[in-house]
């Protein structure tokens, strides 16, 4: 009856992928929603690439994710992919879905699958990952995620006991998922930028996990992120078994490194936290086989595309549209912490209300206390344009940080922001907006690019 | 003013080690001296001495592991923590850090431990199960509060909870001695979804399930704490900007077309 069903929905989804396409509407979980409403097991039955790569964590997956898909094309793999759907249950049911027959022949040999980490009681009962990245475990939306050691339990508590992990080792909530899988480790290694004391309000892993000591770093990063000890029962941080050191941004490389030797290889995104998944990725080929000079080579071949950051310089200003995840105090931090790294002087616009839960619920903005703002007090950062009701709640946060009252503006609606730019010369304008406000941030960014050009335009007219 | 924030390492999710980022702003910018003692774990709370002078005390919400050490930490003091209380002094503990002065904590996998018992209420957890809301709440200053202090407790209080507990009372609570609701709820969930009263306050020790930057987010429930520890002249740091956002929050809230549970 099961599989009487299962065949049912597989066809019922099928004819969804062809009906959404003739009314070009790709893209979407749709044919995932009908085939798990009309086979719950749908996951169970579907017929799946032999090899499964998992990619999990708070940050960095979707990255990390298209990567890894990237790199094993660029090596003439045939790889079945959710980068155009969901991470969630039924984003995976409409990846699988695409990558069998109508007779649920299964079309590819590997399938590199992006998933949330709260969706792991829907997706591992069903689906199991070979290997499986966790890019690293932090806060995240509050109200969805909790807190990092929830999170980091949860995923055990689903994942099987036969997928070999690939951990981040310098992050321990998520080196320490699933105790009892096989797993492999890495991280970056020590670097002239890292401190011993943690300088972020963020700070998960402060006591530790064997005797409640509080650790010590040998370097810390950012937040939890580093090589921990406990000065009083010896524990640590895992080993590296594969690491990146050596990080040159001006070359834009990195050497790679693992008992087999070392390779340099292109970075292909600026930011330590970025480089992060650029080692997850190498460590995960090392398991596949892959030795470090082909997966330098692979490296080579690939580039980041994608709507997270986009640069257009008009005349003597930059526009720079960078996707910041709201709700999300780690995450932004990371952002400010590297904007403050980049020269000139800067106007920041901030579109990163969440604005889906607008109409019919309230963002928890405790987050926004977590967040690292004072990063932001610089000098060189000229104004500040907020909008709406948590407009406000971005103000009293920044007049906190120091941020002075004069550089501060609210307006109503996102789309007035760019009215309160001031176009000084040699301006860097930042869009900064977060995961369900895409298309507020591009719309934002193409009212100042647009603005820009035409003066530009006037300019050679005159 | 002296603050204690006890074992900020573990008790600091939230946001709301925001409420001691702001709770000294406001009183730097009011022009009052601070002083903060941060006590981790390992060290003796200074609070449970009288001679160390310590007028206000801030515990925030943990993880579940954490809690269970915080527990270990009170089992140790306990005499010294109820004595302070007894004092009088102001002490308030936020999100599931409440949940050890009950009764116990049971979950839903069979797991869970036993409280302190100091006050009549038990506790349901359910890892499976995020509780989220927000609630527009009455404060209420203790008996006899007159002037600035009763003023500023009309001031409604905005917050968040976020939980995968609840607690019941087990004993009514505007009719137990043993302590009386910290806030009643307006709008929103109280103790748990079925009542409106919420918390327990005793005294000067208050604890309740809002969870963030409650001082932040309700600065007038600030100034009513600093009033009752007769800092009257107290003003919230950037009062304007504050004023604007709680304002806003509160309309927000009190939308009756937004669900306040998540």
């Amino acid at each position: 009856m099961s599989k009487i069903r299962f065949g049912f929905a597989l066809v019922m989804a099928k004819l969804s992928v062809v009906a959404l396409k003739v009314t070009r509407h790709n893209g979407t979980n749709f044919p995932g929603i009908v085939a798990l409403k009309l086979c719950p097991d749908f996951l169970k039955y579907v017929n799946k690439p032999e090899m499964i790569i998992g990619i999990t964590g708070t940050n960095g997956k979707t990255t990390t994710s298209n990567m890894v898909k990237d790199l094993l094309e660029a090596d003439g793999k045939d790889v079945l992919n959710n980068s155009l759907g969901s991470n969630i249950n039924t984003g995976i049911a409409t990846c699988l879905l695409s990558g069998v027959s109508l007779f649920n022949r299964e079309k590819y040999k590997i399938g590199v699958l992006e998933i949330d980490e709260r969706s792991a009681i829907r997706i591992f009962p069903y689906v199991h990952p070979n290997y499986m990245i966790v890019t690293n475990l932090s806060r995240d939306s509050i109200m969805r995620n909790a807190h990092p050691e929830f999170i980091r339990d949860f995923i055990t508590r689903y994942l099987p006991k036969s997928t070999k992990l690939i951990l981040n080792a310098d992050d321990l909530i998520a080196s320490s998922v699933a105790p009892e899988n096989p797993r492999v480790y890495f991280g970056i290694e020590k670097l002239s930028t890292d401190d011993t004391e943690c300088r972020n309000l963020i700070g998960d892993m402060q006591i530790c996990p064997k005797c409640s000591t509080k650790l010590k770093y040998r370097y810390i990063r950012y937040s939890n992120i580093g090589k921990a000890y406990c000065p009083n029962c010896g524990f640590t941080s895992p080993e590296y078994t594969v690491s990146g050191s050596d990080i040159d941004h001006a070359a834009r490389t990195l050497i790679v490194k693992d008992d087999s030797g070392s390779v340099k290889i292109k970075i292909m995104q600026d930011g330590i936290f970025n480089i992060y998944n650029q080692v997850a990725a190498a460590a995960l080929l090392r398991q596949m086989g892959y030795p470090l000079s082909k997966i330098s080579g692979l490296f080579d071949q690939i580039h980041i595309v994608g709507s997270r950051l986009g640069v257009t310089e008009i005349g003597d200003k930059k526009v720079i549209h960078m996707f910041c995840k709201g709700i999300n105090a780690y995450a932004e931090s990371r952002i400010f912490e590297y904007l403050r790294t980049l020269p000139g002087d800067k106007e920041l616009i901030f579109l990163t209300n969440s604005v889906h839960e607008i109409h019919h619920w309230s963002e928890n903005v405790s987050w926004i206390y977590d967040t690292d703002f004072e990063f932001l007090k610089d000098d060189r950062n000229k104004s500040f344009i907020l909008y709406g009701d948590r407009g406000y709640d971005y103000k009293l946060r920044l007049l906190l940080a120091g941020i002075p009252e004069d550089r501060i503006t609210i307006v109503e609606d996102s789309q007035d922001t760019p009215d309160q730019l001031k176009y000084f010369p040699n301006d860097n304008i930042f869009v900064l907006y977060g995961a369900d406000a895409i298309d507020i941030g591009m719309a934002a960014t193409k009212k100042i690019t647009d603005k820009l050009r035409q003066e530009q335009k006037k300019g050679a007219d005159a | 003013m002296k603050i204690e924030v006890l074992y900020p390492e573990v008790a600091n999710l939230y946001g709301e080690l925001g409420n001691i980022m702001y709770l000294r702003a406001s009183l730097e910018q009011s022009g009052i001296p601070c002083e903060i003692t941060e006590t981790p774990l390992t060290e003796r709370p200074a609070f449970l001495d009288p001679e160390k002078g310590i007028e206000f005390v801030y515990l925030g919400t943990v993880t579940e592991h954490s809690q269970e050490l915080i527990l270990e930490k009170f089992k140790g003091f306990r005499e010294d923590f109820e004595a302070a209380v007894e004092r009088g002094t102001h002490i308030l503990i936020t999100g599931n850090s409440l949940e050890i002065f009950g009764s116990g904590v049971k979950d839903k996998d069979g797991s869970g431990f036993k409280g302190l018992g100091m006050f009549p209420f038990r506790t349901e957890r359910n890892m499976m199960h995020h509780y989220n809301a927000f609630c527009v709440d009455r404060y209420f200053p203790p008996e006899g509060s007159t002037g600035r202090t009763k003023l500023l407790a009309e001031k409604p209080v905005v917050g968040f909870k976020c939980q995968f507990t609840q607690s019941y009372y087990e004993e009514e609570p505007e009719a137990s001695e043993k302590f009386s609701p910290l806030f009643v709820a307006e709008r929103g969930p109280g103790f748990n979804p079925d009542v409106t009263s919420e918390g327990i306050r005793y005294n000067n020790l208050m604890l309740t399930y809002m969870i963030g930057p409650i001082f932040v987010l309700s600065p007038y429930f600030m100034l009513s704490l600093l009033s009752e520890m007769k800092y009257e002249d107290a003003k919230p740091a950037y009062e304007k900007s504050a004023e604007e956002a709680y304002v806003r929050r509160l309309k927000e809230f009190r939308d009756p077309n937004r669900d306040f549970i998540y």
